[in-house]
């Protein structure tokens, strides 16, 4: 039941800080705020209190919804959902303490909707069961889409339209996939079904398979997203408030790699296979890509946007390795990239705060006037380019690791990114805190708030980089889980076609 | 040919052209004659079914009592000279073409089937029968759509005048 | 006749009596309240009857009228929309000039002759259903006689209308032709007994399309639409998108599922081509329109073609979701025309989108009403209009029709656009229109149908099991 709480609290808070926005602009703020930390304490007492992270389930919680469909509500949570979780509430609890001071309007509403994508996010994260996981899916879509309507800064409105036009249309991409999956399964076994848990091992044609796939593909590439489907992403993320960046980048990406873990990979062991290579080359093609565009903005948001695109590429090229050391790294890349991309939309959401620009060649010189500004800019630039000792290394060190095994070439060629990203983080530190000048800025160096939000992300960043096991032995069963249905399908799949061979044969 | 299929193609002819100069017309009145002439050709079609009743309904109360009123609606509220607006050559291709190509599908469809005469004698029926059928409440009577007809005639009855009453300022 | 007959015509009698009733009362004493009050508590009696006659059906009344389940499943939810959209109607139509109470005797023979098609056996009561429906249409929409697009509207319903009936009745002449009935379960048999279709049999069905089609304004006979459902008061819009298409669906289902339609070649690729037509052209054309009700308008020819879909499948699961998928929309755009109505004022429409702008800020509850009624339509999750779509989707793909579901998807997107757009300026910084405060009952109105919204989005699973008690597996 603690999963459906979880999820409750989150909504219940939304009802009540919209409630709360007509009495005052403090109460919505202090209510979210409750409701996030009840939550983040509840998952870590309930954590805490378990004898063992080893089972691949930690606690499952099923039951009805619309049984004539055999629609259930079935909700789970084992390593990998628990690190996406206790990411959630801490980013979210981030989100309302950094949108303290820059939202001043609507702020019940706002905390309605903020609340309402990250219980659409948690969902996400824990629903087993294909329809409800699609119902969360979409439930993200519209509270995000008034996030950056509403709340955004001057194209917002055009902004908005592109991100839920995409989404909304390769999500019911993969609405049909689930479909086709379930009518699959449902003739195949006579057990008409959504149930994950079920659905695994569903035995289809190769075609079928890779069909059935590549819609799921669809949503979960949008949103991460890869190259050719990106075009949503800088616009977005520019557009959003700081607190929408931050979730769009930290979270929202998120779903669609857990997506491509949980789902692609286990549902179609041998097409995921067999689209391997595609989807190790869109990830380098995004990794390099998204470099050179990061590196050729002059819009800081814009920047920070593009280089989230990279940053995925590393997490594609990861989950086509198929191997433990990638998907470590995969998760190890989810959490990273969440923390200092995060720390960077914090960063661009503070200057924009002070100086009313996002524009690179505006600013310059900063250093002097906002020394501790600079200082954590620079650890996140630091980490967003992979240095030593920061969580992002171990991240893309592990990925690279498990791709050169399968795949060099490819390995080699993401690798190159590394040198890329180097170029286009030293290029924020130095346009922003470094260099000449350009305008005399005059304005207060970060605030207590605003200290304690950086702190905390500095620490973990830090965290992740010196001690990355505690995060590594979670994910640990579960990635393992994974694998194996993986390689146990493919395997069975296999056997099948060549027993279909030998009758043809004889 | 026999006297009969020179009555049958006479009519067909009066209703296909006095249809076209009903629709073709710019002058309201005219057409309305037009529409009169077409009318009483298809009562004459009935007569030739020997479906008395019907062509007599036809004729008394389509050709004499609508046409009339039609006629007399148009004196009263609009000027005889007045003449409807062209028709855009564009529209009146398309539609043209629409109607042509309609009526070659329906002509194809009905020369297509096999036509069989039907071995049912065909005399009139009594005025009394369609008179009980009509408002018979046995089984297979008529009664219930007749009082679906009274429904009908009350909802235009009052359509009509909503639209006609003068507004009280 | 015998007493059962009776029992079972209950509703109709009630139906047939009431505007009696009212003329009566109109000639001695008018009085807007009083006609009102009896119009509601009518259409509660005639829904009322419904559970009364339940036990005695399924009943047929040689050779015109079947009264079964799924008859009374329409029945029920035509009463229920003709209540609805009295209860909108109320201020909306007290402050027009002229005569008022009229309204109300027009909307009971309206929806006699939509309770007629939902008992329809036969073409004789099919066309007196539609007949009468429409007649009462024609009046209802030009109701607002002061207004020129009024008019307008009205005349260009009556003369389509009739052209439409023109074709209803000569394909149904062809139908007598090729079997020799009236009646749909006898044509039935007689099709089971020839085999293929003959040409002329195809032809009168097609010709009957074009009559039905035009009733549920289904591409190419989409046209009148938009100029209907903007010159129309906007609750007979309201009427016109739900009971009237609802009714004429009741008779299409009936119909297309006893002659077994989807069997045949042509039909189903007649009816596959109107079905992708009007979900593209209804969505294109939706996103240029600065008025809601056109807007709307296309916005319902889409709806429906998603909805036919559903007559291929050929299975009575096929036959629930498109109740289920009606129901949702029957709520959907009863609420978002009650927005528009209840927003409205005798001189002042709010029908243009600029006319919303800033309406969130400026009336938060009635923009949640709108904006949740817009997404039902775009079939967002957690409402209504999510679970009707995924319905059809479903029974679609089960069906093996992925040509369409996919047309389907794909047309929903680009519907999705122009929903967004209106949502967009509700939520934008608010304009200077002023528009009319809401009355409490009007709020309870939209209360209670969102609600309903939601709950059919949430927890849809209970209505499917009554949808399952009333056309059986």
């Amino acid at each position: 039941m603690i999963l459906f709480y979880l999820i409750a609290i989150l909504l219940g808070g939304a009802f009540l800080s919209w409630m709360a926005g007509r009495l005052s602009a403090a109460l919505p703020r202090i209510i979210s705020l409750v409701a996030l930390t009840a939550d983040l304490i509840l998952i870590v007492a309930f954590v805490l209190q378990l004898d063992t992270l080893n089972n691949k389930w930690l606690v499952d919680l099923n039951a009805d919804w619309i049984p004539k469909f055999g629609i259930s509500f079935h909700l789970a949570l084992d390593g990998l959902s628990l690190l996406m979780l206790i990411l959630t509430f801490f980013l979210g609890i981030i989100s309302i303490i950094i949108s303290w001071k820059e939202i001043k309007v609507r702020v019940g509403f706002f905390h309605f909707n903020l609340l309402l994508i990250l219980a659409g996010i948690i969902g996400v994260f824990l629903s087993l069961d294909l329809f409800l996981f699609y119902f969360f899916w979409e439930l993200m879509l519209v509270p995000m889409y008034f996030l950056i309507g509403i709340w955004g800064h001057e194209k917002r409105i055009a902004a908005s339209f592109k991100f839920f036009l995409y989404t909304q249309a390769s999500g019911l991409l993969m609405f049909i996939a689930i479909l086709a999956l379930y009518f699959v399964h449902g003739r195949s076994t006579g057990v008409y079904t959504f149930d994950y848990m079920q659905l695994l091992g569903t035995q289809m044609g190769y075609t079928t398979e890779l069909l059935i796939m590549l819609g799921f593909l669809a949503a979960f590439l949008v949103k991460l997203p890869v190259v050719p489907l990106h075009n949503w992403l800088p616009d977005a993320h520019s557009e959003a408030p700081t607190a929408g960046s931050l979730i769009l980048a930290a979270l929202l990406l998120k779903t669609g790699a857990y997506g491509l873990l949980r789902f692609v990979v286990p549902l179609f062991p041998s097409a995921s296979v067999s689209f391997a290579p595609i989807g190790m080359l869109l990830g380098v093609v995004g990794i390099l890509y998204g470099a050179k565009l990061a590196f050729a903005q002059t819009d800081l948001k814009r920047l920070v946007a593009y280089t989230s695109v990279s940053h995925m590429g590393f997490v594609i090229l990861g989950v086509f390795s198929f191997n433990e050391i990638a998907y470590q790294g995969v998760v190890m890349q989810m959490i990273a990239h969440a923390i200092s991309t995060g720390a960077l939309f914090i960063l661009a959401g503070q200057l924009y705060e002070r100086t009313h620009t996002r524009d690179l060649n505006k600013m310059g010189g900063l250093w002097e006037t906002a020394p501790v500004m600079g200082a954590v800019g620079l650890i996140f630039a630091m980490a967003s380019l992979g240095l030593p000792g920061l969580g992002n290394f171990i991240a893309e060190l592990l990925i690279l690791l498990g791709a050169f095994k399968a795949n060099v070439f490819m390995s080699c060629l993401a690798s190159v990114g590394l040198i890329a990203a180097t170029i286009y983080s030293l290029r924020i530190v130095q346009k922003i805190f470094l260099g000449k000048k350009i305008t005399d800025w005059k304005f207060n160096d970060l605030t207590i708030r605003e200290k304690i939000v950086s702190a905390s992300l500095v620490i973990i960043i830090v965290w992740l980089g010196i001690f990355p096991r505690t995060v590594l032995n979670t994910a640990k069963p579960a990635l393992q889980k994974t694998l194996e249905v993986q390689k146990e399908n493919n395997n069975d799949n296999n056997k099948t076609e060549s027993i279909l061979d030998l009758r043809f044969k004889n | 040919m026999s006297g009969n299929q020179f009555m049958f193609y006479l009519f067909g002819a009066v209703i296909v052209i006095f249809s076209i100069l009903a629709v073709t017309s710019r002058k309201i009145l005219r057409a309305a004659v037009f529409l009169l002439f077409v009318l009483i050709a298809t009562s004459g079609l009935y007569f030739m079914l020997n479906y008395q009743f019907l062509a007599a309904v036809q004729l008394t109360l389509y050709a004499g009592g609508i046409v009339v009123l039609i006629i007399f609606s148009i004196l009263l509220t609009s000027h005889i000279s007045e003449k409807f607006e062209p028709i855009k050559p564009q529209k009146s291709i398309f539609s043209a073409l629409a109607a042509i190509i309609g009526a070659v599908l329906c002509i194809i469809t009905l020369l297509d089937y096999n036509f069989k005469a039907g071995n049912a004698i065909a005399a009139d029926l009594d005025m009394t029968v369609i008179g009980k059928a009509l408002l018979s409440y046995k089984y297979d009577g008529y009664i219930l759509p007749f009082e679906v007809i009274s429904i009908l005639l009350l909802a235009a009855m009052i359509a009509s005048i909503v639209i006609a009453k003068k507004i009280k300022k | 006749m015998t007493e059962t007959d009776f029992l079972c015509l209950t509703p109709f009698l009630i139906l047939a009596l009431a505007p009696i009733v009212i003329m009566l009362v109109i000639s001695i004493f008018r009085n807007y309240e009083i006609v009102f009050g009896f119009s509601l508590l009518s259409l509660i009696l005639a829904f009322a009857a419904l559970f009364f006659i339940a036990p005695a059906i399924p009943h047929s009344i040689q050779p015109l009228f079947i009264i079964d389940m799924y008859s009374l499943f329409f029945l029920g939810i035509i009463f229920i929309s003709a209540f609805i959209v009295a209860l909108l109607s109320y201020n909306y139509i007290k402050r027009l000039e002229g005569v008022r109470e009229e309204y109300y005797i027009i909307l009971f023979t309206s929806t006699l002759g939509a309770a007629l098609l939902a008992v329809a056996n036969h073409f004789v009561l099919f066309f007196l259903g539609i007949e009468t429906l429409s007649i009462s249409l024609y009046i209802l929409i030009a109701f607002q006689r002061t207004k020129d697009n009024s008019i307008e509207a009205g005349i260009k319903y009556l003369i389509l209308a009739s052209v439409s009936t023109a074709f209803l009745l000569f394909g149904m002449g062809l139908i007598y032709t090729a079997f020799g009935s009236m009646m749909f379960s006898e044509i039935a048999t007689a099709i089971s007994l020839q085999g293929p279709l003959t040409s002329l049999a195809i032809t009168g069905f097609g010709m009957m399309l074009v009559g039905i089609g035009f009733k549920l304004a289904l591409v190419p006979f989409h046209a009148w639409t938009p100029d209907v459902y903007q010159g129309a008061p906007a609750p007979v819009s309201a009427y016109i998108a739900t009971v009237s298409k609802g009714a004429v669906m009741a008779v299409l289902i009936r119909f297309f599922f006893n002659i077994k339609g989807f069997d045949d070649h042509y039909l189903f690729i007649i009816i596959s081509a109107i079905a992708i037509l009007s979900m593209f052209i209804g969505n294109i054309l939706a996103i240029r329109q600065q008025n809601i009700k056109r807007l709307l308008a296309y916005s319902s020819i889409a709806n429906m073609g998603y909805l036919i879909i559903i007559l291929l499948t050929g299975t009575n699961k096929g036959i629930q979701a498109s109740l289920f998928y009606l129901i949702s929309y029957f709520i959907t755009t009863i609420s978002a025309f009650g927005v528009i109505t209840l927003l409205s004022n005798a001189k002042n429409e709010a029908e243009m989108i600029s006319d919303y702008k800033g309406l969130f800020w400026k009336r938060p509850f009635v923009a949640i009403v709108f904006t949740l009624a817009l997404l039902s339509l775009a079939g967002i999750p957690i409402t209504a209009g999510f679970i009707g779509k995924f319905y059809v989707i479903f029974e679609g793909m089960k069906a093996g029709l992925m040509l369409l579901v996919f047309a389907m998807i794909i047309s929903s997107v680009i519907g999705l656009y122009y929903y967004l757009r209106v949502i967009t300026t509700m939520f934008s910084p608010a304009g200077e229109t002023t528009l009319p405060q809401i009355t409490f009952m009007g709020k309870f109105t939209l209360a209670a149908i969102t609600i309903s919204i939601l709950i059919l989005g949430i927890y849809p699973g209970w209505l499917i099991d009554i949808i399952t008690r009333f056309v059986g597996l």
